[in-house]
């Protein structure tokens, strides 16, 4: 006893400075509580580049040219709001990111916009962030060898299945050889080159993936009329950009930009013409150029005149389709698909039968 | 050759010359000669297929294109200037080495000038700035060598007065490299201006910052690598001492900071820290993830760091720690002055074997998205529909380009363990 | 006031005990607070940022595909139990590639030190093209190798039951029939009985110097028990892989993917690299005097290595070659990249819908018990190795 005394007055003292230092640690950590409210139109001005999660690995959507710059579908519509928002459509900061990031990406707020070809579901839209509007629609679909006689998804029982990893195509996958009680052999894999190859080899007899994808890489096949993709589509893939949860300003501004470059389209206004359309006499043209009325730029924060500095950038949506995916890029068919305008202004009623379509501006 | 009339015994086989040679080496024995001819003619089958392979069938055209990217990644152009800056400071510090540790540092020396040279007058597309740079590496290396001093002889003795008889040999040893403090200054300035010139400062004419997600390729793969080891050794030391020390709570925690560091696999590390780390950080604090992907590689490489110092620490002999009490020397004072440089001196080959392991390991950080070496090769090839069928050319390329690092820093660290006589004690 | 700070006259700054207490608690405050500060920045951020987490995800269907499993798995399971496939997968891969590279890697660690000039220097050839490529570049590699291997149709076949083309491996393999489980007792006894003989057989051996051949007679022991058992019971029934289908896949059977395969064959190359390093440097480390003194008792060349080279280089060899196969075992993990459905693949696909954070929490741990386990392995032995030295 006697000995434990010796160190009672000592082993106190230190446990009081223990104490003080763990409350010190403590109040350190109220400090810290107060929530700041992101502003995310006046922190990008702030910034002066707009940072965009995307990728550099899908030759039409997201890839680096020869010289390290970034180009593509996504990549363009990133510039599209880098220059509504900056009036510069170099004022971008790529992110690339994986698969498996592009949900804590977004969520964290981290970056301002993802556009990488993600498809809108209900419970990523719960989950991720908002999903601003539909910029491109795909259906996943099978390729297979001519040589198979394979002419429909249902006899595709028994077969090896390759198909990328981390997207809806896993899934949808599962879904339907689950749902049609089909035996298959999944064979995932991360890069598109080990897919093809896999496929060209025949270590896989199938495959899946988007297909405008699968008609990519067909025409990229030495030799393309030994694959036929089959009739079925058996999933829905509305894809489009993102933005993260929590600012409605900065929500509608991306939802604005993509409706004006629809609507650029639609009034057959491009890179090469606005000017003149500007100081022309079309009403709805010179409404969404700025020149006159408004279509509800000032409400958002943007310029009057941001549609004008968007096509001088990089054009209608028309023209960024044509650039990336259509003939000046993989080459993928518009006319008459589901990615063709779904209507032809002035006349609002005949339909050019696609679904590209958006609010009205006004 | 003639009969002769009496045979005579047969003479001994040769042991010299080439026929002598391959009877001692390769056809000793029936078994011998089976292996050897069996495996002549699979290295031969393979060396003719890849021979074929790599001048006839394979088109190289997705790596000559775009070089660049290869190398330094999406860093501006404007800006190569100043990495070739960076290569002259190296050679400056190689001509130093070369001066100081002759047997450890000449060949890697010459051999960084020649490649200089070599890549300085290929005729390919590049700037005559540049070029002119490039060139300049020669010279360079040279200026290190004269404006280093010959390495002083250790002056016997002079740790005498300062730890008695016992101890001197041990410091003498140690104070290899503490010799030239000339070279540590060299090194740390050019370290700083090394970051200085890659990053920018804004502001400064001439110096525009870089973003640092632009910095890719293989400088990315070695600055990766360089500043996790370089970062590590300290923390490393700190984690050792903390796991060796008498204390209990701090005794833990190392331990379990080092086990659980070296028991994850590296890309979830790298996944977590991209998206936990952050949120640990005050809003406004925004630490690009090229910084993050530095701190994890370090946090990484330290735990592993730790162990080996540790391991070199228990390597010194017991009778320098009781030499050390019984001159009365403090428990603290013992560690940091005798066991501490002493077991730092034993891992010094360990060290650089960690730094080849964590140069191949910085090949992950594509897992969030940066564009280092693999990476790149992985875009070129998915990013283009004309590059989609080489992806063989590119692998063969990023292998041969690692396996060159990697190879020569084993190769140097061999020769280091000669220079100190570690493993000869 | 600065009584207090006095016991027994001696200021509390210069009293070892107190002093000792002094640092314990500062260092427990500093590094509790430090772990305690980050855990509640963490799960403040991640409610204020709306980021998903949580574990309430195991339990509802995972739907997603997975294309091997050890035990029978249908996208209609849970996650968790997805999760546990994919460990399976995970460690089938790790055991399989540590028992190959241990081998390959002793092979080779002799062979680089083999007479034969040709074999040493392929074997040094070897270790330094490997050890200094990373590893996902080999197993790109490999999967390109496999792929060249001819297609299903048009593949090997030996003895008609053996298959081989660039989707997999095929071979006969075993289906547990009624008597299974008395027979895998009978041969565990077998093994246990086995162990003991071999014990005995080389005291004997070691004490009275006379040859009694302790390996041949615990395997005769093992094998003929089990072998016997075998044939009375048969529990064992043999599934011959067949073509089904109008795809003409092979169905039943032993099946190693082309993936594994490929990844197999990654990890076993890469890491039996670094052992036939370990192996050269343990046989090495072990004085020539040794087998000189083993030689001069007489002992023949086999029992030298056993009695003498062997179990001295072991001690060195053992401990770098655990954290050899722990570091097998993480990489697998690079798995994803060539198509094995692994842990992280798996998890990486699960991260569409089930929150990421807490997916990566659960394989981390994963992860980390396997790597304890190593870890126990390793002290087990180095305790077992210290009692013998005492």
């Amino acid at each position: 006893m006697g000995r434990f005394r010796k160190y009672l007055k000592p082993g106190l003292v230190v446990v009081a400075l223990a104490l003080a230092i763990a409350a010190i640690a403590a109040c350190g950590e109220e400090e810290q509580e107060a929530t700041t409210v992101v502003n995310r139109l006046a922190a990008v001005k702030e910034r002066g580049t707009l940072i965009c999660a995307s990728r550099n690995d899908v030759p039409g959507y997201g890839s680096l040219d020869a010289s390290g710059r970034n180009v593509g579908f996504d990549i363009d519509l990133c510039r599209a709001v880098a220059t509504a928002v900056l009036g510069d459509p170099e004022a971008i900061e790529v992110e690339f990111i994986t698969a498996a990031e592009r949900g804590p990406t977004i969520q964290s707020g981290e970056v301002d916009l993802l556009v990488r070809t993600v498809t809108w579901t209900t419970s990523r839209d719960a989950q991720w962030g908002n999903y601003v509007h539909t910029t491109f629609y795909d259906g996943q679909g099978f390729m297979v060898p001519k040589s198979l006689g394979v002419d429909s998804a249902y006899d595709l029982g028994g077969a090896s299945v390759c198909v990328t990893a981390g997207t809806t195509t896993e899934l949808n996958m599962a879904d339907f050889f689950r749902q049609n009680n089909l035996e298959y052999n999944p064979q995932v894999f991360e890069d598109t080159d080990v897919v093809l190859g896999a496929y060209q080899e025949g270590q896989c007899d199938v495959f899946t993936n988007d297909r405008s994808q699968l008609a990519a890489l067909r025409s990229g096949l030495s030799n393309p009329g030994d694959h036929v993709i089959l009739p079925e589509t058996i999933s829905e893939e509305p894809l489009g950009p993102v933005v993260p949860h929590g600012d409605e300003q900065w929500f509608d501004i991306v939802k604005t930009v993509v409706a004006g470059l629809i609507y650029a389209e639609a009034y057959g206004i491009t890179s090469a013409n606005y000017a003149q359309v500007a100081g022309g006499d079309n009403v709805k043209a010179k409404r969404l150029l700025g020149t006159e009325g408004s279509f509800g730029q000032e409400d958002l924060g943007l310029s009057e005149t941001f549609m004008q500095d968007v096509l001088r950038a990089v054009g209608n949506y028309g023209e960024i389709y044509d650039r990336n995916l259509g003939p000046g890029g993989i080459d993928l068919p518009r006319e008459g698909g589901r990615n063709a305008l779904w209507a032809n202004a002035p006349c609002t009623d005949c339909p050019k039968g696609g679904q590209i379509y958006a609010p009205p501006l006004r | 050759m003639t009969a002769r009339a009496a045979p005579a015994p047969l003479p001994p086989a040769t042991t010299v010359g080439l026929q002598g040679w391959l009877r001692q080496n390769l056809f000793s024995s029936w078994g011998s000669s089976a292996v050897t001819i069996v495996l002549a003619v699979v290295l031969s089958w393979v060396v003719v297929n890849l021979g074929a392979w790599v001048f006839v069938e394979a088109d190289w055209t997705v790596i000559i294109s775009r070089v660049p990217l290869y190398i330094v990644g999406l860093y501006p152009y404007e800006g190569y200037w100043r990495l070739c800056i960076c290569l002259l400071l190296i050679s400056v510090l190689l001509g130093m080495s070369w001066r100081a540790w002759p047997n450890a540092a000449r060949r890697f020396a010459f051999a960084f000038g020649v490649i200089m040279l070599f890549v300085g007058v290929f005729p390919h597309e590049m700037a005559p700035d540049h070029r002119a740079l490039l060139l300049l590496n020669l010279p360079f290396i040279g200026l290190g060598y004269v404006l280093t001093p010959r390495p002083a002889e250790t002056s016997p003795g002079r740790f005498e007065a300062m730890a008695g008889s016992a101890l001197a040999p041990a410091l003498e040893r140690v104070a290899i490299f503490s010799t030239p403090r000339r070279m540590v200054i060299a090194a740390l300035v050019a370290l700083v201006l090394t970051m200085i010139l890659i990053l920018g400062i804004a502001g400064v004419p001439g110096l525009d910052p870089v973003n640092p997600q632009d910095l890719g390729g293989l400088m990315i793969n070695l600055l990766l690598a360089f500043f996790g080891i370089v970062c590590s050794l300290p923390i490393g030391v700190g984690l050792a001492l903390g796991r060796r020390s008498n204390l209990p709570i701090l005794k833990v925690a190392c331990v379990i900071f080092i086990e659980v560091i070296r028991g994850v696999p590296l890309i979830t590390l790298l996944f977590m820290s991209r998206h936990i780390l952050p949120l640990t950080f005050p809003e406004d604090l925004n630490i690009d993830r090229v910084y993050l992907a530095g701190i994890t590689i370090t946090i990484f490489s330290s735990a592993y760091m730790a162990e080996n110092v540790r391991g070199g620490m228990a390597a010194v002999q017991a009778g320098q720690t009781e030499a050390a009490q019984a001159l009365g020397l403090r428990g603290w004072q013992t560690t940091l002055l005798i066991t501490l440089p002493q077991g730092l001196r034993n891992i010094i080959p360990a060290i650089v074997g960690q730094f080849i392991s964590l140069f191949k390991d910085t090949s992950l950080v594509y897992f969030i998205g940066m564009l280092d070496l693999v990476e790149m090769g992985r875009v070129s090839v998915q990013g283009n529909q004309e590059f989609i069928d080489n992806g063989r050319e590119v692998y063969l390329f990023i292998a041969l380009v690692f396996w060159v690092f990697c190879f020569s820093m084993s190769f140097i660290s061999r020769r280091i363990e000669g220079v100190l006589g570690v493993g000869r004690r | 006031m600065t009584r207090l700070l006095y016991v027994q006259g001696v200021p509390i700054w210069r009293n070892v005990v107190a002093l000792r207490w002094i640092v314990q608690i500062v260092s427990a405050v500093v590094v509790l607070s430090t772990i305690a500060l980050f855990l509640l920045n963490v799960a403040r951020e991640i409610e204020a940022r709306d980021i998903p987490f949580g574990f309430t995800f195991l339990d509802r269907a995972a739907q997603i595909p997975i294309g091997e499993a050890v035990i029978p798995y249908d996208p209609s399971d849970s996650y968790l139990y997805g999760l546990l496939v994919a460990g399976l997968n995970t460690i089938r891969a790790s055991v399989l590639g540590v028992i190959l590279a241990t081998a390959i890697g002793i092979l080779v660690g002799v062979a680089r030190l083999s007479p034969n000039w040709l074999l040493s220097r392929i074997a040094l050839v070897y270790i330094e093209v490997f050890r200094n490529i990373p590893l996902i570049v080999q197993l790109l590699f490999w999967l390109t190798i496999v792929l060249t291997l001819p297609k299903v149709a048009e593949g090997y076949v030996i003895a008609e039951s053996i298959f081989i083309n660039n989707s997999g491996f095929y071979m006969p393999w075993f289906e547990a029939q009624n008597g299974f489980w008395p027979w895998a007792l009978i041969t565990a006894i077998g093994v246990v009985l086995a162990v003991y003989a071999f014990r005995g057989l080389n005291r004997r051996e070691t004490e009275t110097g006379q040859q009694s051949y302790p390996l041949l007679a615990a395997a005769v022991i093992a094998i003929g028990l089990s072998l016997v058992a075998l044939l009375i019971l048969r529990p064992l029934a043999i599934d011959i892989p067949q073509v089904e289908g109008r795809f003409g896949r092979l169905q039943g059977g032993a099946q190693l993917s082309g993936s594994f395969l490929a990844l197999l064959v990654g990890l076993v190359v890469y890491t039996s690299a670094f052992i036939a390093e370990i192996v050269r440097a343990g046989i090495q480390s072990v004085g020539k005097g040794q087998t000189e003194a083993a030689r001069s008792v007489g002992l023949s060349g086999m029992l030298t290595l056993r009695h003498v080279t062997f179990p001295q280089a072991l001690r060195v060899i053992i401990p770098p070659l655990i954290s050899q196969f722990l570091n097998l075992t993480k990489n697998s993990s690079l798995a994803a990249a060539i198509g094995y459905p692994d842990l992280v693949s798996v998890a990486n696909t699960m991260t569409q819908i089930a929150p990421a954070i807490s997916l990566f929490m659960i394989v981390m741990v994963s992860y980390l018990s396997m790597s304890l386990l190593y870890s126990l392995i390793g002290n087990l032995y180095n305790r077992m190795i210290r009692f013998k030295a005492a």
